[in-house]
C-alpha cells in the first residue's frame, strides 16, 4: 500500500494517525486488506512463485510447469469441460432467475415465501448429493418414473445432470438477488413510459433492463463464481475421476495434488486465476462501455 | 507523567507476551517435540508421568524377557505362581501331556535371571503317570500349596458317534487326585473355567453344553471341599477373582459379583472400557487377550495389547503405567497366559508377564529412562499391517530411546476413503511434515518416486546385502535405473499346480492355457479352480499386469487385449467339463471376496487351500498364491500337494516370472531422523523375522527363508514326522485330514529354486487394476465383447494416465 505524498505519521498516545483527511478510507480498507493479503494475494504470490518451481525440490524451472500444463490432455480437456459448463449452465440461471424474479413482482405472493428460494443453500452438499443419487442412479426414482433403465449420471447425461444442480442450488439466491435490483427501477418512468402506450415488453427491454446493468454485472460474477463451486458435488457423486464429460478443473487441480504434481497445479492455478481475473475485467469493461 | 505510566505499562506489556512467546516455544523443533509428546500422551504418558517441552522428564517401565537356561520344549504355559525361591512357570503339554515346572530364579539380583526346567521326577506320580498314559490335560490352575486342578481331555468313538469329555480334577497339596464333577452338578462334557483366587480357595466355572449360563463353585485348595456359590446366566469366557469379588468376562462385557453377598455389581464401565477390544479374544482355554491382578487400595492393574493400566474400581481415570505401543504387550501375535506383580526394594512394583509362546517378560522400573522417547520415527500406511505392527513392537523392546508411531491412513473406523487419506498425506508432505517412514501398498509409488519424495534406498540395500542374504533378483526388479526407493519386507508368489507330466509341458501362458483347454475332467469337475471370472482376472493380473502400460505411461491396449482374451479362454476352458448343478453348488460352498481392495493389495487365493480344492472336488489345476511362514504355508501346501500322486508345481506362466511385493518400505527423502528411519527399515528386513510365525509373506530376507527351513525337530525322535494336523469337513460330512510334516532338503531346494528364477515385480497401479479388475468380468462371462471391455476400461483410465 502505497501513502500520499503528503500524509505523515505521528506518534500519539492513541497510536497512529494520518494527518490527511481524504485519505481515511484507508483505515476503513486495512482490516479487510490485511485479511485478503494475508490469506490470498500473498498465498497466491507464493504459488505464482512455485508455478516456476519443481514440485518438491523447490528448484527453478522457468516456463517448464506451464508448457507441461498446456501439454497435459487431461487439463485440456476439464478446460473444455468447464468451459462448457460455464458456458451453458450460466445464461440458463441468468435468464430463469430474471424470469422467476420478473414473475414475483407481478405475483405478489410468490414474493412473500422468497426465503424458501435460498433452501437449496442451506442444504448440505451430502444430502444433495444422496438425494440426487436416488433420482438419478439406474435402478432410481427418475428411471422408475419414465420406465427405463438410464444411469443419469453416466455418459453425457451426467453433464445435464450438473447443470440441473447447479441451476437447482443456485436459482433461489439469484432471483433474490435479482429482486433487489429490481426495486431500484424507478416506477415513476415505468409509469410514464405506459402512459406514453409502451407495452410491457417494451418497458423492459428500454427501461428495466438498462437499469438492470449494473446488478446483472454482479449477479453474472457471482454465478461465474459459483459455477466453481459445483465440484463439491460431483466429487462426492462420483469421486476423483467421473465420467470424462464431468471431469472439471477442480478434478485436475485435486488429482494433481493428491499425487504431488504441486509444479503443474500452482501453474495451472495461476493461470485459472488469469482466466478468472480477465474474464471479471471484461464484464465491467462491458458494462463501463455500455453506459 | 500520563505518557510515562502509558509508556511503562506497554513495555511491561510487552515483556510479559516476549515472555510468553519465549516459554511456549517457536521453533519447529520444538514444536515437533511437542507433538511427539502429546502423540505418547494420547496413547498414554509413561508412568503416570506428565511430559513437558522443557527438560526431559525421566523414568519409565522397561521390559526384559527372562531366557531360558535350557531347552523348554513345552508350548503350553498355563499359569505363573510366586513361591519362596522364585516365580514358577507352569507349563502343560496339549499332545504329549507332558506337565512341566519351570523356576525363574531372581536370587542373585546382579545376574541376569534365568528360567531353569525342574525335573518332572518332582512331578506328583499322578501327574507323571497321565504323561506316561499321553492323556491331554488342556487346563491347569495352581495354588501355593501346589494344590491343583486341572482338565483331562479324552475322546471315545462309539458306533454313532465321536464322544468329547472333559474330565476334572483336584490335587491336593500331597498329590492325591480326586475327581471333581461339583458335587454331582457337574458332568464330563462340561467345560469349566478355572482361577486361583489367591484367598486359599479355587474358583470353578462351569458352563453346561447346549445350556445358556452356567454355575460357579468354589473350592478349597487345602482339602478340596466344593461349595456351590451361584448361577451366572452367560457364558463366561474367562474369570478373575480378587477383592471378594468375580470379574466374568465373555465377549459382551466385563461382569462384577460380590462374592459375599452373591448379588451382581454394578459395570465398572471405565474397566470395560480399557478391556472391551478384548473380551472375546482367547485360544479357546487358558490364554487371552486381557489380564486383570489385584492391586493396592481397590486397584486393579490392567493389561491389554493397548499396554498396562492402574484403574481403580469404579474410577473415572485409568493411569497408563506401559504404554503397549512401546513395548511386547502391544504385540497382538500373543496372548497373555498369566501375570504377576511384586514390589522391588524401592517399593514401585515389577510386573510379570508369561505369553502363550512361553516367553516371559519383566518390566521393572527405571528412574533413569526418558519418560518419552527422545525421537520419534513415524511410519505410515495407507491399510493396517499386522507384520509391521509385529516389528514395531519387536523393535520397541530393543530400542527403548526411538518412539515408532504407526499411523494407519485408512483404519477403517473413520470412514476415511482412500482418496482422503492420500490429500492429507499430499498435504503433510508438501508441508514438510510427512512421515519419516511409508509402507508404499497401494501408495502412488511411482508418482513419489518421480517427485522426489523417497529416499534412494541402493546404498541402505547394498550394507544389508553384505551382512546378509536377500532375493537379490526381486529386489533389483524395483530398481528405477540405479535408484531403488522401496524394498519390500515379504512377497507372495503366484502359482500353479497340477499333474507333474502336463505341467513338464507348460513353457509359457500360451502352452499353459492350451494345456488346460485340452485336458478333459473324467467327470463334472471345473478344471482350474477359478470359477467366477473376478477370481480368473485377479490371478491372471498377477503375471499380467506389469505389461499394461508402455513406457511412455500410456495404456497398452494390445497387452490388455491380450490379457483379457488369456483370462476368457481360461475362464471357459475351466467350467467346460462342470454340469450346472455342480456349479451352483461350488459356488454356494467357496467364498470369495469381491471387494478385492478391503485389506489387501489382492484376495489371498492360497495354494494350500487351492491345492485342497484339487483334492476334495478333483479340479485338475489348482492356481492361487503362496506367501507366509514356511511351518504353517509351505509345509501345509506341500503336504496337501504330495496327498495326490504325481501333483506338481510351478510358477504361474506370465509375462516374466513374477511376484508380489507386500509391505514395501520406502524412508522419506525429507525425514528428519534419516539415521534412525534407516535403522528401523533396515531392522524390519532383518533376522528378526525368524521369530515371527505370523508373517503373511515370503520374507525377502533369504538368510530369513533358509534359517526357516531349518527342522526345529531334529532333535526329536521322529524329525520327520507330523507336527500338525488340519481337518477340513465338507458340507457332506466327508473329512479330509492332512498330516503336515517337516520337509527333506530336497524340497526346499525346489522351492528355492522356483524363488530364485522370479525376474520381476507386480506392481501395477491401483487406478488401473482397479479398473481391470472391476471392469474386466463382462469380456470373460460373454456380455460384452473383449474389444468393448477394453474400450471401457481405457476410458476409465484414460483421464489417469492423461493427468
Amino acid at each position: 500500500m502505497r501513502l500520499p505524498r503528503k500524509s505523515r505519521f505521528i506518534w500519539r498516545s492513541d497510536g497512529f494517525r494520518i494527518y490527511s483527511s481524504n485519505r481515511k478510507f484507508l483505515w476503513f480498507l486495512l482490516p479487510s486488506l490485511l485479511g485478503v493479503s494475508l490469506f490470498v494475494l500473498i498465498p497466491f504470490g507464493d504459488v505464482v512463485r512455485r508455478s516456476f518451481t519443481t514440485a518438491l525440490s523447490g528448484e527453478f524451472c522457468g516456463w517448464d510447469n506451464y508448457v507441461s500444463v498446456f501439454r497435459n490432455q487431461a487439463f485440456r480437456l476439464a478446460v473444455k469441460n468447464t468451459l462448457r459448463f460455464v458456458g451453458v449452465c450460466l445464461p440458463i440461471l441468468l435468464v430463469v432467475s430474471l424470469v422467476i424474479a420478473l414473475a414475483m413482482q407481478w405475483v405478489p405472493v410468490l414474493e412473500k415465501c422468497k426465503a424458501c428460494y435460498l433452501l437449496p443453500m442451506a442444504m448440505p452438499a451430502a444430502t444433495v448429493v444422496l438425494v440426487w443419487k436416488l433420482v438419478f442412479a439406474k435402478q432410481g426414482f427418475l428411471s422408475g418414473l419414465l420406465g427405463v433403465q438410464y444411469d443419469f449420471l453416466a455418459g453425457d447425461r451426467a453433464f445435464w445432470v450438473l447443470i440441473a444442480t447447479y441451476v437447482w442450488k443456485n436459482l433461489g439466491y439469484t432471483v433474490v438477488l435479482w429482486l433487489a435490483a429490481l426495486r431500484t427501477v424507478p416506477v415513476d418512468i415505468k409509469e410514464a413510459a405506459r402512459v406514453d402506450g409502451a407495452g410491457a415488453v417494451r418497458i423492459f427491454f428500454h427501461i428495466t433492463l438498462p437499469y438492470l446493468k449494473g446488478a446483472a454485472y454482479t449477479i453474472g460474477l457471482l454465478s461465474f463464481l459459483n459455477t466453481f463451486k459445483v465440484f463439491r458435488e460431483v466429487y462426492l457423486i462420483a469421486g476423483s475421476y467421473p465420467g470424462e464429460e464431468i471431469y472439471l478443473l477442480q478434478h485436475v487441480f485435486h488429482n494433481w495434488y493428491t499425487k504431488l504434481d504441486l509444479d503443474k497445479m500452482a501453474a495451472g492455478a495461476v493461470l485459472a486465476a488469469a482466466v478468472l481475473g480477465a474474464v471479471a475485467l471484461f464484464m465491467g469493461r462491458l458494462l463501463e462501455d455500455e453506459d | 507523567m500520563q505518557n510515562r505510566t502509558q509508556k511503562k505499562i506497554r513495555r511491561l506489556l510487552a515483556g510479559m507476551l516476549g515472555a510468553v512467546l519465549l516459554l511456549t516455544g517457536c521453533t519447529q523443533s520444538q514444536q515437533k517435540q511437542a507433538d511427539v509428546s502429546q502423540a505418547v500422551n494420547e496413547s498414554g504418558a509413561q508412568g503416570g508421568t506428565t511430559v513437558s517441552t522443557g527438560p526431559v522428564a525421566k523414568g519409565r517401565y522397561v521390559e526384559q524377557e527372562i531366557p531360558w537356561a535350557e531347552n523348554h520344549g513345552g508350548n503350553m504355559p498355563v499359569a505363573l505362581l510366586p513361591k519362596a525361591d522364585g516365580l514358577y512357570l507352569l507349563d502343560a503339554y496339549y499332545t504329549d501331556a507332558e506337565v512341566k515346572l519351570a523356576r525363574a530364579d531372581f536370587s542373585n539380583s546382579s545376574e541376569m535371571p534365568q528360567i531353569y526346567n525342574i525335573d518332572s521326577a518332582t512331578l506328583p506320580k499322578v501327574l507323571q503317570d497321565r504323561m506316561k498314559a499321553e492323556d491331554y490335560i488342556t487346563d491347569m490352575v495352581m495354588a501355593e500349596n501346589g494344590a491343583r486342578m486341572y482338565t483331562v481331555f479324552t475322546f471315545s468313538k462309539t458306533e454313532e458317534q465321536r464322544q468329547y469329555f472333559h474330565d476334572k480334577y483336584f490335587m491336593d497339596a500331597e498329590g492325591n487326585e480326586v475327581p471333581w464333577d461339583g458335587g454331582g452338578s457337574v458332568s464330563r462334557e462340561d467345560m469349566v473355567v478355572y482361577t486361583y483366587g489367591y484367598d486359599g480357595c479355587f474358583y470353578v466355572y462351569n458352563h453346561k453344553r447346549d445350556e445358556e449360563g452356567g454355575a460357579l463353585y468354589r473350592v478349597n485348595a487345602a482339602d478340596g471341599e466344593t461349595k456351590y456359590l451361584m448361577d451366572l446366566d452367560f457364558y463366561a469366557w474367562n474369570i478373575n477373582v480378587f477383592g471378594g469379588k468375580l470379574f466374568a468376562g465373555n465377549d459382551e462385557g466385563l461382569h462384577i459379583y460380590d462374592l459375599t453377598t452373591l448379588q451382581k455389581l454394578e459395570e465398572d464401565t471405565g474397566l470395560t472400557e480399557l478391556v472391551k477390544e478384548r473380551l472375546g479374544v482367547s485360544n479357546g482355554n487358558y490364554a487371552t487377550g486381557f489380564l486383570l491382578y489385584p492391586g493396592e487400595d481397590e486397584s486393579v492393574y490392567v493389561a491389554t495389547d493397548k499396554g498396562l493400566y492402574r484403574h481403580i474400581l469404579y474410577g473415572n481415570v485409568s493411569e497408563l503405567l506401559i504404554d503397549g505401543t512401546l513395548c511386547s504387550l502391544g504385540d497382538i501375535s500373543k496372548l497373555f497366559t498369566d501375570m504377576y506383580v511384586e514390589e522391588n526394594e524401592n517399593g514401585m512394583p515389577v510386573f510379570y508377564f508369561l505369553y502363550d509362546n512361553l516367553k516371559l517378560m519383566r518390566f521393572s522400573y527405571d528412574p533413569e529412562m526418558p519418560s518419552v522417547p527422545e525421537k520419534t520415527i513415524h511410519l505410515y500406511s495407507l491399510n493396517e499391517n499386522s507384520d509391521v505392527r509385529l516389528a514395531i513392537t519387536a523393535y520397541q523392546s530393543l530400542h527403548p530411546e526411538v518412539y515408532v508411531l504407526y499411523e494407519v491412513g485408512m483404519s477403517g473406523d473413520d470412514g476415511v476413503t482412500r482418496e482422503d487419506a492420500l490429500n492429507s498425506l499430499a498435504t503433510r508432505i508438501a508441508s514438510g511434515e510427512g512421515p519419516d517412514i511409508f509402507l508404499m501398498d497401494n501408495l502412488p509409488l511411482r508418482s513419489y518416486a518421480n517427485k522426489g519424495v523417497l529416499m534412494d534406498l541402493s546404498g541402505l540395500y547394498g550394507d544389508l546385502k553384505s551382512e546378509q542374504q536377500y532375493f537379490d533378483n526381486i529386489v533389483s526388479a524395483l530398481y528405477t535405473g540405479e535408484k531403488l526407493y522401496t524394498i519390500p519386507m515379504l512377497f507372495h508368489v503366484p502359482m500353479l499346480a497340477g499333474d507333474a507330466k502336463i505341467l513338464s509341458g507348460i513353457t509359457d501362458v500360451e502352452s499353459m492355457v492350451k494345456a488346460i483347454e485340452d485336458y478333459r475332467m473324467p467327470k463334472s469337475g471345473l478344471r482350474a479352480g477359478l470359477i467366477r471370472p473376478e477370481a480368473t482376472l485377479q490371478c491372471m493380473s498377477y503375471t499380467h499386469s506389469g505389461s499394461w502400460l508402455k513406457q511412455d505411461g500410456s495404456l497398452d491396449r494390445e497387452a490388455l487385449t491380450e490379457f483379457l482374451t488369456i483370462c476368457k479362454k481360461l475362464y471357459e476352458a475351466d467350467r467346460a467339463d462342470i454340469s450346472q448343478e455342480d456349479l451352483d453348488y461350488r459356488m454356494d460352498i467357496t467364498e470369495y471376496t469381491t471387494d478385492i481392495f478391503n485389506s489387501h493389495y489382492f484376495v489371498s487365493r492360497q495354494m494350500g487351500s487351492m491345492v485342497m480344492n484339487r483334492r476334495i472336488f478333483g479340479d485338475a489345476f489348482a492356481i492361487g498364491d503362496l506367501g507366509g511362514e514356511i511351518k504353517y504355508e509351505f509345509n501345509y501346501f506341500y503336504a496337501v500337494l504330495k496327498q495326490i500322486e504325481g501333483t506338481d508345481y510351478m510358477l504361474l506362466p506370465g509375462r516374466g516370472n513374477t511376484c508380489m511385493p507386500e509391505a514395501m518400505l520406502a524412508v522419506n527423502a525429507a525425514t528428519t531422523v534419516p539415521e534412525e528411519a534407516c535403522a528401523f527399515v533396515k531392522y524390519m528386513l532383518s533376522d528378526y523375522l525368524e521369530d515371527t510365525e505370523l508373517l503373511s509373506g515370503i520374507p525377502i530376507s533369504r538368510a530369513v527363508l533358509l534359517d526357516m527351513e531349518k527342522n526345529p525337530f531334529m532333535e526329536e525322535n521322529d524329525p520327520w514326522g507330523a507336527y500338525s494336523y488340519h481337518s477340513l469337513g465338507t458340507p457332506d460330512g466327508e473329512i479330509f485330514q492332512t498330516e503336515v510334516a517337516w520337509q527333506q532338503e530336497n524340497v526346499y531346494a525346489q522351492y528355492n529354486k522356483m524363488l530364485d528364477s522370479i525376474d520381476s515385480v507386480n506392481c501395477c497401479e491401483y487406478e488401473l487394476l482397479n479398473a481391470v479388475l472391476t471392469g474386466g468380468a463382462p469380456a470373460l462371462t460373454g456380455e460384452k465383447t473383449i474389444e468393448e471391455t477394453v474400450d471401457e476400461i481405457a476410458k476409465k483410465v484414460q483421464i489417469y494416465l492423461a493427468e
